[in-house]
């Protein structure tokens, strides 16, 4: 039946019994299944959202920078080596289309502007998601410069020095005293933060 | 810093992750843009067999055939890795030309070019991250790679508007957005002599994008633009996932809001 189909194909897939093989649906994405790019897009599509909600100004820009990221993976798993993490790959299109974004955007109001009279109503569940707390820390987020962003964002998202390194094209040295600086950054702008 | 402070900050950071990861996409987002990435009609249209499939065969073997031919000469593997500057290289080139002569059309030899500009790119890259002598050569290569890509769009965008050139096009306008921002980053590492050649490259690139991105007929229809048969599409309040990204001069269109 079509309706169920349309159904099955939309709503998220049920979490597996066993540890999904991300290589096997990346194989599997980029021979044109759609399905195994919908698991990849499952799996990823929290990261890819968490990175671009601190990188720019709004939560509807972060929505608009999600889409862009995930529908040009799309157009580009026929080039796509399934070996390399498919979050790196997800990653490096998210670094252009907010690079781009901010080239772009460049003249526009502040980022506290932003907060004060935001263009677009949040919704409830941006309400929900973007708590004081949230809202604090990106607009300290949005004070670094742009490198120690990206790299504040990335060890925010549990990700390796390494991994970072390789996505920046930096050493790893110098990976962490960016983060240590940004932290050191942060602690000035936020004070001691309760865990 | 010391020991205690660097402490005292990794325990700061693990505070901030919890704020960090109070933060979710919302479902309703997440389900639109599922539903409209499954419904997109462009994925993969690279490897959708179409009716030139024994032209487009005749195409992939071409290059094989012509490898083959180099190895028993000795010459194949050294061909293959072979970067801008090594003498080999030609031969690699020869293969490539090979490739662009066999493609049984225009949109098909886009795509050709373009995945060789993107070869050239990475050869680029592989150089100045070796600090080579050669970069300068790798430049020229690559703007060379470039400025037949940007031939080549000028042709399709001369073609009547169907999707496959439209698809053709888009995936031109997409890697040369990707160039750009690589490139910008190579200017940055590159030795003063190879900063005029780079500048050269990106000029090239943003006038790939803007025609690629500009053809007649793909303002507003792009193929990224789902289509789902099972969803119709409501004009008075279109979902976002469901917007194309404009199209709009280098670098690339990203989706942000006006």
């Amino acid at each position: 039946m079509p309706q169920r189909a349309t159904k099955d194909l939309n709503d998220p897939l049920p979490i597996p019994d066993r540890p999904v093989d991300e290589q096997d649906l990346a194989r599997r994405a980029v021979a044109g299944d759609r399905r195994a790019f919908a698991e990849l897009y499952d799996l990823h599509v929290g990261a890819v959202y968490r990175y671009a909600f601190f990188r720019v100004r709004t939560a509807v820009e972060a929505e608009d920078v999600t889409s862009e990221v995930f529908q040009r993976a799309l157009v580009a798993m026929p080039r796509y080596e399934p070996r390399r993490p498919f979050l790196a790959f997800l990653y490096t299109i998210a670094r252009n289309v907010v690079t781009d974004g901010l080239r772009r955007n460049r003249p526009q109001a502040s980022f506290e502007d932003a907060l004060a009279h935001p263009t677009d109503a949040p919704g409830p569940e941006e309400r929900a998601g973007a708590s004081d707390e949230v809202r604090e820390l990106r607009a300290a987020i949005a004070k670094l410069t742009p490198v120690q962003q990206e790299v504040m964002v990335l060890m925010l998202e549990d990700r390796s020095v390494k991994e970072i390194a390789q996505l920046t094209g930096k050493r790893e040295g110098t990976i962490r005293g960016i983060h240590m600086r940004a932290l050191e950054a942060l602690r000035e702008m936020l004070g001691e933060v309760r865990s | 810093m010391s020991r205690r402070d660097e402490r005292e900050l990794l325990v700061f950071a693990s505070a901030l992750q919890a704020r960090y990861h109070q933060v979710h996409a919302p479902a309703r987002f997440r389900t639109q843009l599922r539903g409209s990435l499954l419904a997109a009609p462009v994925a993969f249209a690279v490897r959708r067999p179409s009716p030139i499939g024994r032209l487009a065969l005749r195409s992939a073997l071409a290059p094989i055939l012509v490898l083959a031919l180099l190895a028993a000469t000795g010459g194949g593997a050294a061909a293959a890795t072979s970067l801008p500057g090594d003498p080999a290289f030609v031969l690699k080139r020869g293969v490539e030309q090979v490739q662009v002569a066999l493609a049984p059309d225009e949109i098909a030899r886009l795509d050709t070019l373009v995945a060789q500009a993107d070869s050239r790119l990475a050869d680029l890259e592989t150089l100045s991250g070796r600090r080579s002598n050669a970069v300068s050569a790798g430049v020229d290569e690559y703007v060379a790679a470039s400025a037949r890509v940007d031939e080549q769009v000028t042709q399709v965008s001369a073609l009547p508007a169907s999707s496959r050139r439209n698809t053709a096009l888009a995936h031109a306008s997409i890697a040369s957005a990707d160039h750009l921002a690589r490139l910008q980053s190579l200017a940055t590492k590159l030795p003063d002599a190879a900063q005029h050649g780079i500048q050269r490259a990106i000029e090239v690139q943003q006038t790939v994008h803007g025609k690629s991105g500009n053809a007649p007929g793909r303002g507003g229809s792009l193929p990224l633009a789902p289509t789902s048969p099972a969803e119709p599409v409501t004009t008075a309040t279109p979902a976002r996932p469901t917007v194309t990204p404009s199209r709009g001069g280098p670098p690339s269109g990203v989706p942000g809001r006006p």
